[in-house]
């Protein structure tokens, strides 16, 4: 029994492997043609790859071209100021919001709602599109302010930055954004009071970049459940890539068994903490605390969405003009430590890229992780503990498109790294 | 209201990020009903449609069949976007040999079905209207559909984004800043953003294509060499994001 995803950006299904008429295993048949970037970059120097690898994915461009930005800053013993490094993470606290806003509203919801699509939704309550809308078209400004455009933003660097914005672009964000935060606790007062249909204890260990202080965001190293590990440690050790019997899918497990969870949910649960007051306010109103099941995402997103909007708030108040842009445009690259890795909170999890550099400084080798990749393993466990033994019936292929949704899986990014076998459903039943 | 159909082949969906954009412009809400796009719509099967807008280029036999049955239930197809039009930086591949490519990713590669070529959408089916970019500017796109649901279409301008620049009072970089720029041979559309900023224009936009010839193309080169840019790196570029055509003027110099 298969069926194409709906509501998930990019192109799968969902795949039953159905005994007699019962559910046995869940698995999600990628249909999304690979793209080979870690090819691609090969031969290639560091500061095209910060704009190739945007090409990755429409949704969370800021993310790679930040990290690959910031794997090579490292090697290279490249300093970067601390204000463009703020200015770079109010960057891509912005794309936090663009995503979150776009799957919560576009997705999510109709999907908690049972409707079948967001005009749908709109027809019966106008003022929720308006509010959702507004927000959206906010974090179009915001990214186009900071970074040049909606996607596949100009404006990093190895380095640094390339512009500023003018005090009017700011000053005009500046006098939008409370208008904003009304839209948003409007729609918040009524997705933080929908409960998810699917009741799931969490149970599996869950994945983020580590932080010293602040809210999970990009760093050297990651946390599983409370072991901390490096990056290299991590992808190089402890997690390992394995195939099952059913499928020639390639999966990212620790040691090589259990699956992980990476995105909103991990940081939140982790991290629910050091958000901003305001939003632990607004959250305990409806009574959500840590942890959230992985089917109560939408709640870790608003919560970030809200938090990521009071951050980006204070730096637009307190935003002092200055010409950051001092960073020549070709950077020298001296004592190059040839392996660059770095990861970053993507607004569906931990982003992973490591690249092997040649004496002439180009890149001989590359590997990207993307979250989607690593939560592909715990989707189709998730999926399969909720429904085998059940009868194979349209229902139960609702299930495992529920959790889908529910991990927002980004499939133009997971493809270039997750290698699939197309399986002969029938062959297999 | 004019029923339009969203779909994307081999790409990052970022256009079509353009497209939700667009949608949130109530006017042109209230004159087009979409009836498949599967991010957004909880529907799988494509039906009769005016209008369709297609995102990316051609890998796989599928996607060929897809968009053959997709041409054929709709009026008029609006290809969107660097990959749609060129190829797209997954091009870039094709400097390589498929299976050594796969080999470079996959443990299995024997199970990557996919074509040792990398196909603009107008290679297979007739493309009635193209809107450029590595993502398409999205007031294009709102522009596009307004004057459509208007009864007519925007009026095609042939210019490089140095036109843009002159219009814009920007001055120019590789004058000024002695630095890169792409734009005497990449098409216009994206407002001079690059160059608005300081940076040289890195042709995401692809090549204009209505009167480029290799020497223009070599002349442009000679003079960013002269600056000190690594040459394998703009040859790289103009792949990435003007396959189609790059791939075909190039050979005299490479």
């Amino acid at each position: 029994m298969k069926s194409p995803l709906t509501l998930v950006e990019g192109e799968g299904s969902v795949v039953i492997i159905e005994r007699e008429g019962y559910v046995d295993r869940v698995f999600y048949e990628i249909t999304e043609a690979p793209r080979f970037f870690e090819y691609i970059v090969r031969g290639k120097s560091p500061e095209l790859v910060v704009d190739f690898v945007s090409r990755v994915c429409g949704l969370c461009g800021v993310s790679y071209t930040f990290l690959a930005a910031k794997a090579f800053e490292k090697c290279l013993n490249i300093e970067v100021d601390s204000d463009v490094e703020e200015f770079r993470e109010i960057l891509h606290l912005a794309e936090r919001v663009k995503s979150h806003a776009l799957h919560v509203f576009l997705m999510n919801l109709p999907e908690i709602t049972k409707t079948r699509s967001f005009s749908e939704l709109a027809e019966r309550n106008p003022k929720v599109v308006k509010n959702a809308f507004n927000i959206i078209s906010y974090s179009r400004k915001l990214m186009r302010v900071f970074g040049g455009r909606f996607h596949n933003v100009v404006n990093i660097k190895i380095g640094g930055v390339y512009f500023t914005p003018s005090r009017d672009d700011v000053e005009k964000l500046r006098n939008e954004i409370n208008g904003i935060f009304k839209s948003l606790t409007e729609l918040a007062d009524i997705i933080l009071s929908f409960k998810s249909s699917i009741h799931l204890a969490i149970s599996k260990p869950q994945l983020c970049v580590y932080a010293e202080k602040s809210y999970s965001h990009h760093g050297e190293k990651v946390v599983l459940d409370n072991a901390i590990y490096t990056t290299e440690a991590f992808y190089r050790n402890i997690v390992n890539v394995v195939q099952k019997e059913y499928s020639t899918a390639l999966q990212y497990r620790v040691k090589g068994s259990e699956s992980f969870i990476v995105g909103p949910v991990s940081r939140f649960n982790r991290y629910y903490d050091r958000l901003h007051s305001e939003v632990k306010d607004l959250l305990n109103t409806y009574n959500w605390r840590p942890p959230l099941s992985v089917f109560e995402g939408y709640i870790a997103r608003i919560a970030e969405l809200y938090d990521a909007l009071l951050t980006i708030r204070e730096y637009l108040e307190n935003y002092k003009y200055r010409d950051i842009v001092s960073v020549k445009n070709t950077v020298e690259y001296k004592s190059a430590n040839n392996v660059c890795e770095y990861a970053v909170e993507a607004p569906r999890g931990v982003l992973y890229h490591r690249y092997v550099l040649g004496k002439d400084c180009k890149i001989v080798e590359c590997d990207i992780v993307t979250p989607t990749a690593q939560n592909l393993a715990v989707m189709e466990d998730i999926a399969t503990q909720l429904t085998r033994g059940k009868r194979a019936l349209e229902e139960t292929i609702a299930i495992a498109k529920s959790v889908a949704i529910a991990f927002d899986p980004c499939i133009s990014c997971s493809v270039h790294t997750l290698p699939v076998k197309v399986i002969n459903f029938n062959k297999q039943s | 209201m004019i029923r339009v159909l969203v779909a994307k082949l081999t790409s990052c969906s970022g256009c079509l990020n353009e497209v939700i954009y667009a949608l949130t412009h109530s006017d042109i809400r209230a004159k087009y009903n979409v009836t498949y796009f599967t991010e957004v719509l909880n529907v799988d099967k494509i039906s009769n449609a005016e209008l369709a807008f297609i995102e990316g280029s051609i890998t796989t036999k599928h996607q060929e069949e897809f968009l053959k049955n997709l041409r054929s239930q709709v009026e008029f197809l609006i290809a969107l976007g660097t990959c749609a039009l060129m190829g797209g930086v997954q091009s870039l591949r094709l400097e390589g040999n498929i299976e050594d490519v796969k080999k470079t990713i996959y443990p299995e590669p024997r199970y990557i079905d996919i074509l040792s070529e990398v196909k603009p959408v107008d290679s297979v089916v007739k493309v009635d209207f193209a809107i450029p970019g590595c993502p398409i500017n999205g007031d294009a796109l709102v522009s596009f559909l307004r004057k459509y649901a208007l009864g007519g279409l925007p009026v095609a301008i042939y210019e490089t984004v140095c036109s843009e620049c002159k219009r814009k009072n920007i001055p120019c970089i590789i004058v000024t800043q002695k630095s890169p720029c792409l734009g005497p041979i990449t098409i216009s559309g994206c407002g001079a953003l690059c160059p608005q900023f300081g940076r040289g224009c890195y042709g995401c936009y692809g090549l204009k294509f209505f009167d480029i010839t290799r020497e223009k193309i070599n002349a442009l080169l000679d003079r960013l060499v002269e600056l000190k840019v690594d040459e394998g790196n703009l040859k790289a570029i103009l792949l990435a994001y003007s396959f189609k055509l790059y791939s075909k003027l190039k050979e005299s110099r490479c």
